[in-house]
């Protein structure tokens, strides 16, 4: 099956920001909006999965990843569908695939 | 007349008086001398900064001037500091006798000196350490100077400051900070977190009414005897406990499980029971997830110091100030046995 990419170092940016733009540049919430949103829905559409390559970055922020991901899944109101069609690459940080998928997952506690 | 001049009442008197001149002649010659005597030899920028100098209160720093170690006396200090800008009276921060300075002193002390809205106009000065070493550490901080953003010459210490999280600056940071300690400039993805996390919460947490207003305070510093650099932050908001928007929660903590201790609402926050002081439930990690870079290894010896509290996250100890700090302070180390990636 064919893969979708997004290399976050390389499609956004090597400095993630936080959440959102009031708070400082390349936040989660423009990373949403322009880059993670547009291609997962082209993903779904090509039936597709979406490998996203978290390597090559200074590192996230807790915030952005949240706002990114777990705001992915409330676009949806469904963390199933995300946590389905999401695939990750983390060389660098082992812990980081664990932590999305649990900010995915709790995106719409309420 | 004549017969004035000579009268004994007059004689008596003019006695008296001339004698009180002279003694006053001599005592001013006296204090010219010792004058001249004090200056002797110093030269005249020294001369004239002391003239200065003697304009302002002297107010002497506690010997051992480390806010993670000597938490209350450091406050103690601040509290005098805070209370003669109130009166306007200038003040000199007199460092000469310290014996221990840290760098999480001098971002405490850069928080306050270099923002206006707390000096008020009130004009500041400072001496530095008689020690050599602990004087060297000060110069290079900028906070009695220029402000040390060009940190490009030194060796010790970094400082910088902003009102948002800057990726920029904390990658920075980060490759100075690993080139040190593991010899090559590396990626250190907790740290990177922590500083991102701690940037943020100054916008929000600081002055929740003031999103992005508060400026937050930063020093990197690289003691070399033991091979390990440490990462001190500060804002001078209204500390975790005393933000608005943290009531409702430590309302339904002290409702339902009998917790008012700000002790152990710090241990809730960590432990990720909170939900969010921002109350949108999936807000609210970056404290918890602060606490989890320590039991992953990406740095040591966490420290968090907010109102009344005061916790060492790596000894598991909470402890309650007897003096409160009106904002958030975090320190942690990173030394050779953390995690990084190159």
């Amino acid at each position: 099956m064919d893969k979708l990419i997004i290399k976050i170092a390389d499609d956004y940016t090597t400095i993630p920001g936080v959440r959102e733009e009031i708070e400082g540049d390349f936040p989660g919430e423009e990373f949403l909006e322009k880059i993670l949103l547009p291609k997962f829905k082209q993903a779904l559409s090509e039936k597709k999965k979406l490998l996203i390559d978290l390597d090559g970055t200074a590192g996230y922020a807790t915030s952005f990843l949240e706002a990114a991901f777990g705001g992915l899944a409330r676009e949806y109101n469904d963390s199933k569908i995300v946590l389905a069609n999401l695939e990750f690459k983390s060389d660098e940080d082992p812990f980081l695939e664990d932590d999305i998928a649990e900010y995915i997952k709790e995106a719409n506690d309420k | 007349m004549k017969k004035l001049y000579s009268t004994p009442e007059y004689k008596k008197r003019n006695t008296k008086r001339a004698k009180d001149r002279l003694k006053q002649q001599l005592l001013s010659k006296e204090k010219a001398k010792a004058k001249r005597r004090a200056t002797d030899g110093v030269p005249i920028a020294v001369q004239r900064e002391r003239r200065v100098i003697s304009k302002f209160e002297s107010l002497p720093a506690p010997p051992n001037f480390s806010f993670v170690e000597n938490t209350v006396a450091v406050l103690a200090y601040l509290e005098r500091i805070q209370d003669k800008i109130k009166q306007r009276i200038p003040i000199l921060i007199n460092l000469k006798d310290i014996t221990n300075l840290t760098n999480d002193a001098i971002v405490l002390l850069l928080a306050i000196v270099k923002n206006p809205t707390i000096t008020n106009g009130v004009p500041i000065k400072g001496n530095y350490p008689r020690d050599e070493e602990l004087r060297k550490i000060f110069q290079e901080s900028g906070v009695f100077g220029a402000n040390g953003n060009d940190g490009e010459h030194k060796n010790y210490i970094l400082t910088r400051q902003n009102k948002k999280a800057e990726g920029g600056i904390a990658n920075e940071l980060i490759k100075r900070a690993t080139l040190i300690v593991f010899g090559q400039e590396a990626r250190c993805p907790g740290v990177y977190r922590a500083l991102m996390e701690s940037m943020a919460n100054t916008c929000y947490h600081a002055k929740p009414a003031q999103i992005g207003h508060e400026t937050w305070w930063l020093t990197v510093y690289h003691e070399r005897a033991l091979n390990k650099v440490s990462f001190a932050f500060i804002d001078m908001g209204v500390g975790i406990f005393k933000s608005s928007k943290m009531s409702g929660f430590r309302n339904q903590l002290s409702t339902f499980f009998g917790i008012t201790d700000n002790r152990d609402v710090l241990k809730e926050i960590i432990n990720g029971r909170k939900m969010s002081s921002t109350k949108i439930p999936y807000r609210g990690k970056g404290l918890p997830n602060i606490y989890k870079g320590l039991e992953r290894n990406y740095y040591s010896n966490l420290k968090i110091i907010s109102n009344d509290v005061k916790a060492d996250l790596s000894a598991d100890k909470f402890e309650k100030l007897s003096k409160e700090f009106s904002g958030t302070f975090l320190y942690w180390e990173l030394n050779n046995t953390n995690r990084w990636t190159s």
